[in-house]
């Protein structure tokens, strides 16, 4: 895998999505900015990154907070043109903190505003190629995926990753269509002629194949078994969770997820299981998965 | 494209990134995960090999908190 020069990967982790440059001779595009807590590192990165060169214009894939937290602040700093998904656009400016999921999720952004928006089927010239909007519904049903034909190179948000794809949310708010939506996004790439897939989260990946194979498998599973989609989302949350909190004495648990509507939501919608029953699984869970540690009575992210 | 291009072994070493993300100013390395800012934006051009030495150097530094 291999990508062509004009192209760099600042690959972040989970609270902070990939960070990436499209160059062109005299100034450059990113494409989504990180999370909030992060945004000094993603300045520091991209001037490093820019050597100062200008940023002209950053997109977002999908206005999640891990996407677009940054966005003001690198905005403060470049004066560049943000371009979000038309689908966004009326939650932006209204700063809509439940259907943009930050109070509901108990995740924070930078409020911004945009200048422009992209459809699912316009065309934008960045780095000498030409990249496709593509719509990428699912995990959030306004999303897009961008797709250089030329170069067979994909960014795909939070779409599809090497091994899965970002929640299926409307799933979890009860909202329908999110299966088939996010079935629908996995069929089209699978018919795009793809070398590299740059993804949301992750190191860029060559066997879009295999991507594809196991993210199918996933969402068969989930389709399958809804409470196993419920079970890994609020999985997902917490440990999103205690990435922002550093860490939290046990006995804070319950009232933190008390605090945040999602987790309550999804347990009565898919599960229903008494509230100590969910914080155990949770809490056991994600520590045999390494997210977590229990240590002298403190959660610690691990 | 085939399973023995270096693609498949560079994906086999993850980026030590703990989403902890701040730089430290004095040492010049993350808190979190102690790479320099250079490392932290080059991680993903290194070949599996460089990858590996760059983690072999991070138990070696301290913060200067």
């Amino acid at each position: 895998m291999s990508l062509p020069p004009q192209i760099q990967v600042l690959q972040r982790g989970w609270l902070s999505s990939n960070n990436i440059l499209i160059h062109e001779k005299d100034s450059c595009t990113l494409i989504d900015s990180g999370y909030v807590a992060h945004a000094a590192q993603t300045l520091q990165l991209l001037a490093h990154a820019l050597g100062g060169k200008p940023l002209a214009h950053l997109i977002n894939t999908h206005c999640h907070s891990d996407h677009m937290g940054g966005n003001a602040a690198v905005q403060r700093a470049y004066g560049c043109r943000i371009s979000v998904p038309a689908g966004e656009a009326a939650a932006i400016a209204a700063w809509d903190e439940t259907s943009l999921l930050l109070r509901y999720t108990g995740q924070s952004a930078e409020r911004f505003r945009h200048d422009d928006t992209i459809d699912a089927g316009d065309s934008l010239r960045l780095g000498g190629l030409e990249w496709e909007a593509l719509a990428a519904p699912g995990h959030d049903m306004n999303a897009l995926m961008f797709y250089a034909r030329e170069a067979r190179i994909l960014i795909s948000g939070d779409a599809l990753w090497e091994n899965g794809f970002g929640l299926i949310f409307p799933e979890l708010l009860g909202q329908p269509g999110g299966y088939a939506a996010t079935r629908a996004t996995l069929e089209a790439i699978s018919r795009l002629d793809i070398d590299t897939v740059i993804p949301g989260h992750g190191a860029p990946f060559g066997d879009a194949e295999r991507a594809l194979a196991t993210a199918f498998a996933r969402l068969d599973a989930y389709e399958r078994d809804p409470a196993k989609l419920a079970r890994h989302g609020l999985k997902v949350m917490l440990s999103f969770s205690m990435m922002i909190q550093g860490k939290m004495a046990l006995a804070e648990l319950p009232r933190f997820l008390e605090g945040i509507p999602i987790y309550a939501a999804i347990n009565r919608r898919f599960l229903d299981w008494p509230e100590s029953e969910l914080r155990n699984y949770l809490v056991q869970d994600l520590q045999r998965a390494g997210a977590l540690k229990l240590e002298d009575g403190w959660l610690i992210a691990a | 494209m085939n399973s023995l291009t270096p693609c498949a072994q560079e994906q086999e070493v993850a980026s030590p990134c703990i989403d902890v993300c701040r730089m430290d100013a004095a040492s010049g390395y993350c808190e979190g995960c102690r790479r320099t800012l250079e490392e932290i934006a080059s991680w993903s051009t290194y070949s599996a090999a460089e990858k590996r030495a760059v983690l072999a150097r991070l138990p070696a530094r301290s913060l200067k908190l």
